[in-house]
């Protein structure tokens, strides 16, 4: 089932009739079957989209799809989804088994003859609603026609005492009336024949209804087991435990069924979370900053659990986070948000090494990316007057721009290298060293990290210099040269 | 502050002086340790509570159990005093101890029978008023306009007087046909009932002296209206602390909002439903402003101890009966006492049973 969102907007009026424009416009789509976060600090209206998703929120406007259909207007509870809260919001006083069957208690099904009985319910109400409407454009019709009366009596005096001014607008008003009356009347007609078909239609259905009876009557009576099948309007105390057994072995908490949400750790409590999530067997699974109350341990091994359980049940999942490692190391898309805008889609590696701007850049990446104050002058790219690169794509006006490079794009260069580096600091974590330092001439200090085997190289020296393995390049704006 | 002579040279400053200063100016007589100053802070209240409810009770136990227990004004009113005053002076009385008191209680037809008035209330008032002041809650939880105000109306009973309530009854339920419920009847096409009066109004001349049943309902329905406030105000308290999300997530699973209510919001807010089941169950037991509030037409009685009919006794509660023993003669006081500990027992047997519900249907 994939989830396609159109021009999806939300605005918040607070007091004083404060507009706040927590998500504006987004579009983009969820193919079927894939896990996908959606990343941006706090505020950039991704938990916003994520409630809009589910329906907990009424958008705006834009369009949410659901596959073919428009779930825009469709009421959470009927829309197949599943959703995980920040705080798990499982119910305290019911066991974890009761947890996980609570949304399988409220499943009903239609019964022996429930479509059919839903169809006549439909089509009366069709029905009536179609007369009501004809009484009312047949009443309107009336009140037009007196009023054009009422006008062309006005224009003959009005003629008689010459005024043409007067009369040219009440000639207007005339026109006017009657061609409302002209498409009232065209309305009422294609209402009647609705009505026409829909009288017939209800007849079917109450024939359809009848034989629907008889034929269960019959079946009470030939196969009374089959015929109890189908009238269950419930799932058995069986059903419902088969498949919270089932549920909680997907998320391996089966050992724990009897017990209170209280008696369980964090991670087990998001567990069974997700388990009431996926029992109805959602079309789509959205889970809230799932990994953000859980210590840090319990983080990674709990984004595993997340990803085996998505590749296992194949559901299309969205999950909300501000951590960027975290929606690097699992999701198959990531989109990036900032203030309610999407600043980027696309696979986790690509996003980090092709970020579309300096925001994308900076966001991801720990730690951060190093950013320099540079310039294009004459095609070629400069940095504190220096040439550093030179390349077609540094065509335009000569302009400032914002040189990035990632702490491990460094290179060190015993000579030749276009960063020389005044060292403040060098830090020795065992698999690499950080180098602290700064440009000269820049207000940004920058972090490079080097494999370790070049200390011997680097210690001691005040300045350093460096080589650039790959940098990107932004206009002051924040979009990329490419 | 270190006084001026004790600083020397500049800024120098003497520290032995200071010190011995300081232990100069905190000394006191004597220096109460933390738990002299907690029971000093507590005794004036101790002191009210021993006089006028331990004092009391110890009173009753013993003027119980003694058979032919008199009570006399002027020998003080230690009921230990009494009784050895009593011995002392030949125990012309007869005291002695015995269980004499609480076989007088029982076979008197009136405290048999206010027992069972009793039982009455309780039974209808209690799970009534708990069930419509839970549904007030529940709709002014969820009302998002003008709740502020809906919540004062709905508070107003609980700030005014138990007797003026009473007398706002009594003249609705007016024995005349010109009594505001009775214009209601007849505005909806009934015919006009006496509630409450044991003797005709001249504009009734033809109907009965008011039925048990009829006054029953007066006391009935000022019993909901003087204890809905409080218990909604409980309840809303309870409503609000339950979080939110659990809504959010109940709706998410498809509940409907009439299962949310029953598997969600009652179960969180089952503390609040057993604290207020238990004192009102008690409360009830203890009914009798409430009985007695709404007759005014006494027929002779002292309105303290009229509890509706010809001799008072229709209605008349357990706690009304006691009263009514003790301005009989000041020689009841022991079969009164033995009443009370009857009650006692009674309440102490049905709360303990609701305790012991409790323990499976309330989650914390």
């Amino acid at each position: 089932m994939d989830v396609r969102i159109e021009n999806l907007t939300k605005t918040f009026v607070g007091k004083k009739g404060v507009e706040t424009t927590a998500v504006d416009k987004m579009s983009f789509t969820i193919p079927d079957g894939k896990l996908v976060g959606l990343l941006g600090p706090s505020g950039c209206g991704k938990s916003t989209t994520l409630y809009m998703i589910a329906g907990l929120h009424k958008p705006t406007g834009g369009r949410i799809w659901f596959g073919d259909e428009d779930v825009t207007n469709v009421p959470p509870e009927n829309r197949g989804i599943g959703l995980v809260f920040q705080n798990y919001a499982l119910y305290p006083h019911l066991s974890v088994r009761q947890n996980i069957e609570f949304p399988l208690d409220n499943v009903r099904f239609p019964g022996p003859y429930g479509e059919e009985q839903n169809r006549v319910i439909d089509a009366r109400a069709d029905e009536r609603s179609s007369r009501k409407d004809l009484e009312k454009s047949k009443k309107l019709v009336e009140k037009t026609a007196k009023q054009v009366e009422g006008f062309e009596a006005r224009l003959s005096v009005l003629k008689a005492a010459n005024d043409e001014e007067a009369a040219a607008r009440i000639a207007e008003k005339i026109e006017s009336g009657k061609k409302r009356i002209e498409f009232l009347k065209a309305h009422i007609k294609s209402v009647e024949e609705h009505i026409e078909f829909v009288s017939k239609e209800v007849v079917k259905a109450e024939e359809a209804l009848e034989k629907a009876k008889a034929a269960y009557e019959e079946l009470k009576v030939k196969d009374p087991e089959a015929a109890a099948e189908k009238a269950r309007t419930k799932l058995s105390k069986a059903d419902k435990d088969a498949i919270a057994l089932e549920m909680a072995k997907v998320v391996d908490i089966d050992k724990f069924l009897d017990r209170k949400p209280k008696e369980l750790s964090g991670g087990q409590q998001q567990r069974v979370a997700i388990a009431r999530a996926l029992a109805k067997r959602p079309r789509v699974l959205l889970l809230d900053e799932p990994l953000s109350n859980l210590d840090a341990r319990l983080r990674l091994q709990t984004r595993e659990e997340i990803k085996r359980i998505q590749r296992e049940t194949g559901i299309t999942t969205v999950f909300v986070t501000h951590d960027q490692e975290e929606a690097m190391s699992i999701s198959d898309f990531i989109v990036v948000m900032k203030l309610g805008v999407i600043q980027q889609i696309d696979e986790p590696q690509k996003v980090y090494e092709e970020p579309a701007n300096l925001f994308v850049a900076k966001f991801l990446g720990s730690p951060a990316i190093n950013v320099f104050d540079g310039e294009i002058k004459g095609g070629k790219l400069l940095l504190e007057g220096k040439e550093i690169d030179a390349d077609p794509k540094y065509k335009g006006s000569d302009r400032s721009v914002k040189i990035a490079v990632r702490p491990e794009a460094f290179e060190y260069a015993a000579k030749g290298g276009i960063l020389p580096v005044k060292v403040t600091t060098v830090e020795q974590i065992g698999r690499d060293i950080t180098v602290n330092g700064f440009i000269k001439g820049q207000e940004n200090h920058i972090k490079a990290i080097i494999p370790s085997e070049l200390r011997f190289e680097i210690l001691g020296k005040e300045e350093v210099s460096f080589k650039a393995k790959r940098l990107y390049v932004f206009e002051e704006t924040g979009e990329r040269i490419k | 502050m270190v006084p001026n002579e004790m600083i020397l040279k500049g800024n120098e400053v003497s520290h032995e002086k200071a010190l011995k200063s300081k232990l100069i100016s905190k000394r006191k007589l004597f220096q109460l340790p933390q738990w002299g100053v907690a029971w000093l802070v507590l005794l004036p209240a101790l002191i009210f509570l021993s006089a006028f409810m331990l004092y009391p009770i110890v009173n009753t136990f013993l003027s119980a159990f003694v058979q032919h227990y008199n009570y006399t004004e002027h020998a003080g009113s230690f009921a230990i005093g009494q009784f050895l005053a009593g011995l002392k002076g030949g125990n012309e009385m007869g005291m002695a101890f015995g269980l004499s008191n609480f076989r007088n209680a029982i076979i008197d037809p009136d405290f048999r029978k206010s027992i069972g008035n009793t039982a009455i209330l309780v039974i209808i008032e209690v799970p009534l008023t708990i069930m419509v002041s839970l549904l007030i809650a529940t709709f002014l939880n969820s009302i998002k306009v003008l709740k502020g105000f809906y919540q004062t109306i709905f508070f107003l009973p609980y700030v005014t007087n138990t007797i003026a309530l009473g007398l706002v009854f009594n003249i609705v339920f007016a024995n005349s046909k010109g009594g505001l419920a009775n214009v209601l009847i007849s505005k909806l096409g009934g015919e006009p009932v006496n509630w409450l009066s044991p003797v005709n109004h001249p504009t009734l001349p033809d109907q009965p002296a008011a039925s048990k049943f009829h006054q029953g309902v007066v006391i009935v329905l000022y019993a909901l209206w003087n204890g809905l406030a409080f218990k909604i105000l409980v309840f809303m308290s309870g409503l609000a602390t339950i979080d939110s999300q659990y809504y959010n997530a109940a709706k998410i699973d498809g509940a409907s909002n009439f299962t949310i209510w029953r598997r969600i919001t009652l179960p969180l807010l089952s503390p609040q439903i057993l604290y207020i089941t238990i004192t009102s169950f008690i409360g009830a037991f203890k009914m009798y402003t409430g009985v007695m509030a709404v007759y005014s037409n006494t027929n002779g009685y002292k309105p303290a101890y009229y509890f509706g009919g010809k001799f008072g006794t229709d209605w008349i509660p357990v706690v009304g009966w006691i009263y009514r023993k003790l301005d009989e003669s000041k020689d009841q006081t022991g079969t009164a006492s033995a009443a009370s500990l009857i009650l006692l027992g009674i309440i102490m047997i049905i709360t303990a049973v609701q305790f012991a519900v409790s323990k499976k249907r309330v989650h914390y």
